[in-house]
């Protein structure tokens, strides 16, 4: 009542800051909404380590685990399920559908080098393992020996007409356990366990498997131990993108997005939109048109009435925003405005 | 400091000031969170490293010399294929600018050094062995060409030395552990000419020797597989004169069968047996190789060939399958064996399919049968059934192909639904499986509508029924909903029915009900609020005037103040004739009038102001009252 027009600076403050903060808001949401993902292998990162060239071939993104697995009328021959750098470990009722997937004839590829791939690997049973180790090349590299090449490879479905795969910041697969090597390095690669850049004592020679394949019931699992090798920069090297073509062949893709760890940018975008979306409904459109009605009309809803705010209340918070102001003069300014009104 | 900021800027006494640096901090704090904002929610962890930024490594020198040493000594080694094979990997290695075109050179190098190597040997090869069947003339030509490519080798391998030197340099290395490599080729090339020397003196030798003539026949040209020919050859030497007591080693079809000596006539016989080769001709004939005291006297000679035509049966293959196979069902395959329309028993059958390999024995009237387990995994398409039988005596193999598609049995769905359903209620979808034009019972079927998904089983009729509970969390839209059976066997594949379903949510009739009642409200408020305002525009001044200047004599404590507010009071109802009601707030009244007294507007809403604060505060200052005083002035100088 008296507060709205009382003109004190300490209120006119008050009121821009929280008008400021709100614009802000509003303002942070849309540049999150509008700014593209940072985040390693995101489908909506476009910079050189998101993987938003799979977008445009229908990849399906697995979100939320792999509910689409166990729908009735999937035909587990037609889908690659692929695992590209996971984060988070896996539990044992995932590995299970992963399992039941694979029996019924499904592909999995499982692309890691220093993630939990390793967790999947333990939970389905079987013994190959993601080593861990740096894998370096001096002679089959890019720029830098870390950007190794794999040069050699075994007859299969998978290696056809492959010259060499560029891998970057890879490491090597302990193939064991009915898994057989596809793809290997050359002879002159090595692990670099110490991290120094050089080979020391201690530090073995290839050839290093790095694509591995084994039967797992009516399907087959295949391991790539680089996660990078499909990434924006590293598609077109070499024969990655025929790797690709290989390992996909006509297949529906499912790209497992529920295990990396988002960032906070990419959760807070995740948020945005769902927001927007809730907006599309129908309700939320038409309370919209409720509220452009109402400003229209200028009407004043008194929010407080509405909440059951009491007499004194409001007299009392009047007076402690304008201490000055004398408080049994509000009371009867209250009194005799709310007679007015009736 | 956020705190201090706003204190400042409440302290301030100017509203336009005050206004502007709210403005400026607002602008600032809003542009350095937004900023912000994608920097500190990006993920800073990275995985890998950008290709396209990353700083090039120095190279490694020992690592290339050691391939290439090692693709040198595997040519030495004379394993061509192999050498070659690991030259074909040195594109793939990073080599700094300076050494891409030297490095490159080498290896064009090496690849032709290795290419003229092998062909000498060839070339050599074929002499050693056109010497031996007598080809003197022939031989000799393989041999010319033998001495062009082990010229071109020497110049060769002399430019992979000097090239062995430019590379090392380049790299900053010794060129010793090359050049070792390059010697070991060097090695290779003398031992080639050596073989070449050899074979010369040796076409020298046969040159010089008399010639030999050798003639063959035989009894008959037209036999069946597995019979026995005479063959008959006579040997002679220069002038006719026979060669008694010599060998000769009699071929079929380039295989040597045995040798026959030759009598006092010269003449030699040999029994051959048909072997059972498949095929419609046999070539035969006979060589002499002299050998012992004859080497230095006679040449190597070939007989004229014979060319016989051999006789076996063609069996007729016949296949029956069925023209689908389906993924983890038996497929059957049966068929007859016969010849000249009689069975052949005892014969085995071989099959290939979907890369399956069996094979059984034809029976008593010819027939098999053989049952394949097609894999569940198989992909579909139109695969090649082959079916072949093995040879036997005087019969022939015999094959036949069939084309056969494989495919799944494709489960469909047909689904009726409502075009409507209410968000809260229950939503029925109807329906039934089918699989191969049979219904299919007892299956789950699965309904999925939005994030809703139910199951139901089929019955004997293949019927099914599935409730959905639409919640009211559903927005009204028009949803797709997607019917699917659960498909475990490996010959069948689902296929989905999908349709569309309106929900309407009952809570956007309540937007219309919100919406009528507001403006009602809003209608009601206007239509009151115009009453008042008609009611103010039409009350009598003096009568409230009256009633105002009676609260006016029982305030004396501000009495200055209050009359200079009554007699701009007075001013602004003269010239608006707008009489304030007793209900109206000063603020009321102000805005009531604001906007019809144009410039007294100013100085009546501060005397105002200060009159609100006279009432409602703590008093007023003498300053303020001669602000207040002045502003009367004012108005009244412009009223005047």
């Amino acid at each position: 009542m008296l507060g709205e027009n009382g003109g004190g600076g300490g209120l006119k403050l008050k009121a821009a800051a929280a008008a400021g903060v709100l614009f802000s808001l509003a303002a942070m949401a849309c540049l999150v909404y509008a700014t593209p993902s940072l985040d390693d292998f995101s489908l909506e990162n476009p910079y050189w380590n998101g993987l938003s060239w799979l977008r445009d071939l229908g990849v399906v993104e697995a979100s939320h685990g792999y509910e689409a697995l166990t729908e009735p009328g999937l035909n587990p021959m037609g889908v690659v399920v692929l695992i590209i750098g996971p984060d988070k470990p896996y539990s044992l009722e995932e590995a299970s559908t992963l399992r039941a997937f694979m029996e019924k004839g499904g592909l999995l590829v499982l692309m890691d080098d220093f993630g939990s791939g390793n967790t999947l690997l333990q939970a389905l049973g079987v013994e190959a393992r993601f080593n861990g180790a740096v894998l370096r090349d001096p002679l089959f590299k890019d720029r830098d020996s870390r950007l190794a090449k794999a040069v050699e490879f075994k007859v299969s479905q998978y290696t056809r007409n492959l010259t060499a795969l560029q891998l970057n910041h890879a490491t090597y697969i302990d193939v064991d356990g009915g898994f057989k090597g596809l793809a290997y390095t050359s002879p002159f690669s090595y692990v670099d366990l110490n991290g120094n850049g050089a080979r020391d004592e201690g530090e073995s020679y290839g050839p290093f498997p790095v694509v591995a394949e084994a039967s797992y019931g009516l399907g087959g699992l295949i391991l790539v131990s680089d996660s990078s090798l499909f990434i924006n920069s590293m598609r077109t090297r070499e024969s990655n993108l025929l790797f690709f073509q290989n390992l996909v062949e006509g297949r529906v893709i499912l790209l497992d997005a529920y295990h990396w760890k988002p960032s906070a940018l990419s959760e807070m975008r995740e948020r945005t939109r769902q927001a927007l979306d809730s907006m599309k409904g129908l309700e939320v459109r038409i309370a919209f048109i409720v509220l452009a009605f109402l400003a229209s009309f200028k009407v004043r809803v008194n929010l407080k009435g509405f909440m059951g705010l009491r007499f004194e209340d409001e007299v009392l918070e009047v007076s402690r925003l304008h201490p000055e102001w004398d408080l049994e003069a509000l009371r009867r300014l209250k009194e005799l405005r709310d007679r007015v009104e009736g | 400091m956020k705190r201090n900021m706003v204190k400042d800027i409440g302290g301030s006494d100017s509203t336009g000031k005050l206004h502007v640096k709210v403005k400026v901090y607002g602008a600032l704090i809003a542009a350095m969170l937004m900023l912000s904002t994608p920097l500190a929610l990006a993920s800073m962890q990275v995985r890998h490293m950008d290709p396209a930024g990353v700083v090039e490594e120095p190279i490694l020198p020992s690592s290339l010399i050691a391939f290439y040493g090692s693709i040198l000594h595997t040519l030495s080694g004379e394993n061509w294929v192999e050498a070659l094979q690991n030259l074909s990997f040195a594109p793939l290695i990073f080599l700094p600018s300076n050494v891409r075109a030297l490095a490159s050179r080498f290896n064009a190098l090496i690849k032709s050094t290795a290419d003229t190597l092998r062909g000498a040997r060839v070339s050599l090869d074929e002499a050693g062995s056109l010497l031996e069947t007598g080809s003197l003339l022939d031989a000799k030509a393989r041999l010319s060409e033998a001495r062009t490519r082990l010229d071109e080798a020497d110049r060769e391998v002399a430019m992979l030395e000097a090239s062995s030197r430019e590379l090392a340099k380049a790299l900053g290395a010794s060129p010793q552990p090359l050049l070792e490599k390059v010697q070991g080729l060097r090695r290779l090339l003398e031992s080639y000419e050596e073989t070449y020397r050899s074979l010369w003196e040796r076409l020298q030798l046969l040159e010089a020797s008399r010639k030999v003539r050798v003639s063959i026949q035989v009894d008959r040209d037209v036999v069946e597989l597995g019979s026995w020919v005479r063959v008959r050859g006579l040997v002679e030497g220069e002038g006719g004169s026979v060669l008694p007591d010599r060998r000769v080693a009699v071929y079929f079809e380039g295989s040597r069968k045995g040798f026959a000596y030759t009598g006092g006539d010269g003449w030699f016989e040999y029994r051959l047996q048909i072997p059972y080769l498949y095929k419609v001709k046999g070539k035969v004939y006979a060589v002499f190789t002299p050998t012992g005291g004859d080497e230095r006297r006679y040449a190597t000679s070939c007989s004229n060939i014979l060319f016989l035509t051999l006789l076996w049966e063609v069996p007729a293959l016949r296949v029956e399958a069925s023209s689908k196979a389906y993924p983890g069902r038996e497929f059957e395959v049966k068929g007859a064996l016969q010849s000249a329309g009689k069975p052949l028993q005892g014969f085995q059958v071989n099959l290939h399919f979907l890369e399956l390999n069996a094979s059984t024995w034809t029976g008593s009237n010819g027939s098999f049968k053989v049952s394949l387990n097609v894999p569940g995994n198989v992909e579909e398409g139109v695969e090649t059934l082959t079916v072949y039988t093995e040879p036997k005596g005087l019969t022939g193999p015999a094959a036949e192909t069939l084309k056969v598609e494989v495919e799944r049995t494709p489960v469909t769905l047909e689904v009726e639904a409502s075009k409507y359903a209410l968000a809260g209620f229950t939503a029925s979808f109807k329906g039934t499986a089918w699989a191969g034009g049979e219904p299919l019972k007892g299956r789950i079927i699965s309904v999925q509508l939005g994030g809703e998904r139910v199951e139901a089983l089929t019955g004997f009729d293949g019927g099914f029924e599935a409730r959905v509970h639409i919640p009211l969390t559903f927005f009204t839209y028009n949803y797709r909903f997607k019917a699917s059976a659960q498909v475990d066997e490996p010959w069948m594949k689902a296929q989905p029915c999908e349709g569309s379903i309106t929900v309407i949510n009952p809570i956007v009739f309540s937007a219309p009900l919100l919406l009528g009642a507001v403006t009602v409200r809003a209608l009601k408020r206007g239509r009151k609020g115009g009453e008042t305002s008609e009611e103010v525009e039409h009350s009598p001044w003096e009568g409230e005037a009256l009633k105002l200047e009676e609260v006016e004599v029982k305030a004396d404590s501000a009495q200055g103040l209050k009359r200079i507010y009554w007699r701009a009071l007075s001013l602004v109802v003269a010239l608006t004739n707008i009489a304030p009601l007793r209900s109206h707030t000063l603020r009321e009244y102000l805005r009531l009038v604001k906007g019809r007294v144009k410039g007294l507007y100013r100085f009546f809403e501060s005397i105002t102001l200060l009159y609100e604060k006279l009432l409602y505060g703590r008093g007023v200052s003498r300053g303020e009252e001669g602000r207040a005083e002045k502003c009367l002035e004012r108005m009244e100088g412009v009223e005047g």
